[in-house]
């Protein structure tokens, strides 16, 4: 037991050492990246370009529909900005949690190189497709807001800050799921519907503030609700109330790293390929 | 840039894939399949030599915080009580609590309390709050306590001295908050003594109470104003027809057009009844008597009563100085005069029932729960803190563990 906490709080190897494995790690992960993308996507038509087109698709149909069926809420956020932020802030999620799932599995031909390591795979992922949503998004919102049918962001830094938060919890929320969906073997089939259930829970279809005061407390348990809000409240206009607790998502990140990256650690060492 | 392995390689790099990632940190050298194409790893310097024998991270990032939390937690800090007052705002025609039909709780439901309920929350938190306190309960001196420890007093080193500043350290001191359902709203104050807790509460809410009274003032003098306006726009319209009436006697030179007729008429039929008396007489004089001498007289008299009467009734009918084209003039006049005078009435009426609506909108605020004096300190929450302060840094001690060794074994 003393033997397991000291060997827990012991770090080995040398800072030298690990600049020099992390200068090979971010070459790694940017093959990886660069890999990805063209696996996806192959070199026809946009090539590459597919992750940026790909959101965009998704965000404008759903955006046309919504607004086609009329589903404004409240006359001071429009429904193509609502549509829009919502839309690509749950694709990013589900996105990093879908392709988590089973990663290494789907992937192992690419562990059969030494410097590939699971979680590169996972990294490579989670940024490329923070970075491919951002872009989607981007975009899509740069003619909008010319146009006038989506309001300028007045605060683009707490919209960004939102984001990347989801980025981060995405991420290590995927290595959980990795873990989970490696070592239980129909785990992946209670995912996807699992996902769907909860997506009220990440604030999607309403923004806080237009729920009664007892469904806006049970709401703000979700750390997935404090990103939205910061994501839409910088680019909605200032009058709109938006409720977050910035660092109550960063505390839940924190966790689910923290307890992501040792159970990574330990799928890898368990999983047969 | 990564280069795509040999096949004849695989087997190697299989091989050494084969031992499990996290026991190669414990070797004092490594033994590393050297395939062509890979980079060389790096010297691999075992941390037993390190300074604090790889003890050191844990030691910064987790040892060092806790003990620093643990000195300020048990040590340092200064013991912070909190007072709670609850209280409603309401008018005397309110319904109170909304009721369950009210309550939707859909995705477009929004259930609200009394508007007027949020005016004192808002105000508890306000810098005319601060003020009022500083003046009236010393606040200055309720936040400088010596027992105050160096983080958590008023003034501090890291807030301005001014009193926005203090209005900031204020906010934080001081919450208002409340329940949607029940309207009922809820103060906290923290101070460092229980004392001190419980009067600043209480100032509080004296406070707020000078505040509805000065709301409910204002807005009866407002509904009270209007009311008064019309008043006296009718009283002086009331004055200014009299004017009017007054001076068109005295131009037309009679008090009353119509008594002055009547009393014109009455002239008229007594004059005629007496001609027809005198006519009678002087045809009985000339039947009887027709060389009389007082016949000559009586119809002198006749003839001056005839005049007379012809005179009279074109004064009544007449054309030009009549009465009668007098009195329609005067009754337009007397007729606008009643209708003043009603319009005078009903605006006292009004007025009296204006006041009686002010005071039916009245604000009053009632405290449901006093101010307690509690007998244990609330802040700071001092094993809940450490525990948190240790989970935490445990948390981003893992994390910066699990990358950097991640790193390290990129390197191997």
């Amino acid at each position: 037991m003393i033997r397991v906490l000291s060997e827990h709080c012991r770090v080995s190897g040398s800072w030298g050492a690990v600049f020099v494995g992390l200068r090979r790690q971010a070459q790694v992960i940017g093959a990886l990246m660069l890999r990805s993308a063209m696996a996806r996507h192959g070199h026809e038509n946009l090539g590459f370009f597919w992750i940026v087109g790909e959101p965009i698709f998704l965000t404008a149909g759903v955006m046309a529909m919504w607004s086609a069926t009329g589903q404004g809420h409240g006359g001071e956020v429009g429904v193509i900005p609502f549509a829009l932020t919502g839309y690509t802030y749950i694709t990013l999620w589900r996105h990093l949690v879908g392709r988590a799932t089973r990663a290494l599995t789907y992937n192992a031909s690419l562990l059969y190189l030494t410097p590939v390591k699971p979680l590169d795979i996972l990294i490579s992922n989670a940024i490329l497709e923070i970075f491919a949503e951002l872009s989607a998004f981007t975009v899509v919102y740069i003619p909008l807001a010319l146009v006038g049918l989506a309001p300028v962001a007045h605060d683009p830094l707490l919209s960004l800050t939102g984001y990347f938060l989801l980025g981060w919890f995405g991420f290590a929320f995927s290595l959980i799921i990795l873990g989970i969906s490696e070592l239980a073997e129909s785990s992946d089939k209670f995912i996807q519907p699992i996902m769907y259930i909860t997506l009220p829970l990440t604030g999607l279809f309403s923004m806080v503030d237009w729920l009664p005061s007892k469904a806006q407390d049970i709401l703000m348990w979700s750390p997935l609700v404090s990103g939205i809000e910061m994501f839409r409240g910088g680019i909605f206009s200032p009058d709109v109330p938006i409720h977050y607790d910035a660092w109550y998502m960063v505390t839940w990140c924190l966790a689910l790293t923290a307890i992501g990256l040792p159970f990574c650690e330990y799928v890898q060492r368990r999983i047969q390929v | 840039m990564t280069k795509l392995v040999e096949p004849s390689q695989v087997r190697e790099i299989a091989l050494e894939l084969a031992t499990p990632a996290g026991t190669l940190a414990h070797r004092s050298s490594v033994d590393v399949v050297k395939a062509p194409g890979v980079m060389p790893p790096a010297r691999a310097d075992t941390a037993r030599t390190s300074r604090f024998g790889g003890y050191g991270l844990f030691i910064a990032m987790v040892v060092a915080p806790c003990m620093l939390a643990a000195l300020y937690l048990f040590v340092i800090a200064s013991d912070r009580f909190e007072s709670e007052v609850k209280f409603v705002v309401r008018t005397v025609g309110d319904p109170g609590a909304m009721d369950s039909a009210n309550l939707s709780v859909g995705l477009h439901g929004v259930s609200r309390t009394h508007d007027d309920a949020y005016v004192v929350n808002d105000y508890v938190v306000s810098r005319d709050a601060l003020s009022w306190l500083i003046e009236h309960e010393n606040l200055r001196d309720v936040f400088a306590r010596p027992q105050a420890d160096f983080l958590n007093r008023y003034p501090n080193p890291y807030t301005s001295d001014n009193l926005e500043g203090f209005y900031r350290y204020f906010k934080r001191m001081v919450t208002s908050e409340i329940d949607d359902t029940t309207g009922i709203s809820t103060i906290k104050v923290v101070a460092f003594s229980a004392d001190d807790a419980q009067r600043i509460a209480r100032g509080l809410v004296h406070s707020s109470e000078g505040l509805v009274n000065r709301l409910n003032q204002r807005s009866e003098a407002d509904a009270v104003a209007v009311a008064d306006n019309d008043l006296a726009r009718a009283k002086s319209k009331v004055a200014e027809i009299e004017a009017k009436l007054n001076q068109y006697r005295t131009s037309a030179g009679f008090v009353d057009a119509q008594s002055e007729n009547r009393a014109a008429l009455k002239t008229v039929t007594d004059l005629t009844t007496e001609l027809a008396r005198l006519e009678a007489t002087l045809n009985q004089q000339r039947l009887l008597m027709p060389d009389s001498p007082s016949i000559r007289s009586q119809q002198s008299r006749v003839s001056a009563l005839r005049d007379e009467i012809a005179r009279l009734s074109a004064t009544i009918a007449g054309a030009t100085v009549s009465i009668a084209s007098k009195a329609g003039e005067y009754e337009r006049l007397v007729a606008e005069l009643s209708i003043a005078q009603k319009g005078w009435e009903s605006a006292e009426a009004y007025k009296a029932s204006a006041r009686r609506a002010a005071e039916k909108k009245h604000l009053y605020l009632q405290v449901v729960v006093e101010a307690n004096a509690p007998d244990q300190y609330s802040f700071p929450r001092k094993k809940l803190d450490f525990f948190l302060t240790l989970v935490v840094a445990e948390m981003i001690f893992m994390i910066v563990r699990h990358l950097r060794q991640f790193a390290y074994e990129h390197a191997l």
